[in-house]
């Protein structure tokens, strides 16, 4: 990160800022519905990942630098603790949001299907509360109790929640995720490359 | 109407953070909401925190009197929403007030004190900044766009969704993208990139004010804890 054209500057760190707030707004648009209701709060990640591709192909074609997705993570991590969101999917979203900035790292943030798998590994960081709840039920519950969730809450998700769930929700995710990097990388080439945005 | 520092207001949002996820939904979260309008109204936020306080009785009301009447998948998942609700209350109607009282500089200047990178600081200013220009940019393409008969609704989006897309979805990027480019350019002969450590003409620092308004708090906080961990309930 020595390298001057490497660093972020002060334009990059506003770019991130701007589209922080842009993949906050996609989630909460298409994940908020699913969130709330408790038998569908597991295909949340799903919905999360509509609305986010083309933003995400936007954001690494403006700052093609590995810190600029790193910042989106930690920001929206200390958002979400903040507003009481579970350590599992703040984390997980930092995480994958650093496995994502290395995965596209590899090939410069030029290669379309390097992006794209960029994009899956980004899609799966809100499943990690999920993760948590299926390989560590007990702790899970005991947490979100603790946090004051309704009890009720917590059973409708028990009876919900099985291995084919797990399985629809992480295929699901795959999908819906390939599907909108996919729509985002041909609004790039069709729209964003000719307006000339996208350097 | 006082003025408090910004790491004060922060303190609170980690306190209140604390609180919601220690203490389950109870008379303390009521007590909570109170000293939080007490807080907003003496920050000078009189009106939206007081609306915020009715909405919050009405649900709580709700939630007491008519949430009983009600059987069935409607009271499961009516219960299950207000429980979610109540949770995030004190902390959203919290985060409100102090990113509607807060100045960006005097957030910046306060970060740098605490000499928080500005890696992180720069973004986060920047979303609560851009916040309201994304719901006015919002508000001018909707607009536009019901000229021409394209509305957001799920009906129409399901019968031709390139049309959204192109038309409501792409101009809200590229709006994005332009003002990201012009913000950086204003902020860049404000001087942000400058190395040196960062001054600020804002006199912020700790005061006999944030002193009372931390002990408020913590004391409310300590009062709740103490009375759950007693066992009283």
């Amino acid at each position: 990160m020595n390298n001057d054209k490497k660093r972020l500057n002060a334009k990059d760190l506003i770019i991130t800022g701007v589209f922080a707030l842009l993949f906050l707004m996609a989630a909460m648009l298409g994940g908020g519905p699913f969130a709330t209701v408790p038998t569908l709060t597991f295909y949340f990640p799903i919905g999360s990942a509509i609305l986010a591709g083309p933003i995400f192909m936007l954001f690494i074609a403006k700052v093609p630098k590995q810190g600029a997705l790193a910042i989106i993570g930690a920001v929206e991590c200390i958002l979400g603790t903040l507003t009481g969101m579970h350590w599992g999917m703040n984390f997980g979203f930092l995480i994958c949001c650093i496995i994502a900035a290395v995965i596209a790292g590899i090939k410069k943030f030029e290669s379309p299907v390097f992006n794209l798998i960029a994009y899956l590994v980004y899609c799966i960081g809100p499943m990690g509360t999920y993760f948590v709840f299926f390989f560590n039920r007990e702790s899970w519950i005991s947490f979100m109790l603790k946090k004051g969730t309704q009890e009720e809450y917590i059973q409708k998700m028990s009876e919900t929640a099985s291995p084919s769930i797990m399985i629809t929700m992480v295929v699901g995710t795959l999908v819906v995720a390939a599907l909108s990097g996919l729509l985002g990388l041909r609004l790039m080439r069709k729209q964003f490359i000719k307006a000339g945005i996208a350097a | 109407m006082i003025t408090i520092d910004p790491r004060t207001k922060l303190i609170l949002i980690i306190i209140t953070v604390a609180f919601s996820m220690l203490i389950p939904t109870g008379i303390s979260t009521c007590i909570w909401i109170l000293i939080t309008t007490f807080l907003g109204i003496l920050l000078g936020r009189v009106g939206k925190t007081l609306k915020a306080t009715l909405l919050f009785g009405i649900l709580w009301f709700v939630a007491i009197y008519i949430l009983p009447e009600i059987s069935g998948t409607a009271h499961t998942s009516l219960l299950v929403w207000l429980g979610l609700v109540f949770k995030c209350y004190p902390c959203c109607m919290l985060a409100g007030i102090v990113i509607g009282t807060t100045k960006i500089s005097e957030f910046m200047a306060a970060m740098a004190k605490w000499n928080v990178p500005r890696s992180i600081v720069i973004p986060l200013a920047i979303m609560f900044r851009y916040f309201p220009t994304l719901k006015e940019d919002w508000g001018h393409i909707s607009d536009a766009m019901a000229l021409r008969g394209i509305s957001l609704s799920p009906v129409y989006f399901l019968k031709n969704p390139l049309v959204v897309i192109e038309a409501l979805y792409l101009p809200i990027l590229v709006t994005a993208s332009k003002t990201a480019d012009e913000l950086s350019a204003s902020a860049i002969t404000r001087g942000v990139e400058n190395p040196k450590m960062r001054t600020s003409r804002l006199d912020i620092r700790f005061r006999m004010t944030d002193g009372v308004i931390l002990f408020l708090f913590l004391f409310t906080f300590a009062g709740i804890v103490m009375f759950y961990a007693g066992g009283y309930v």
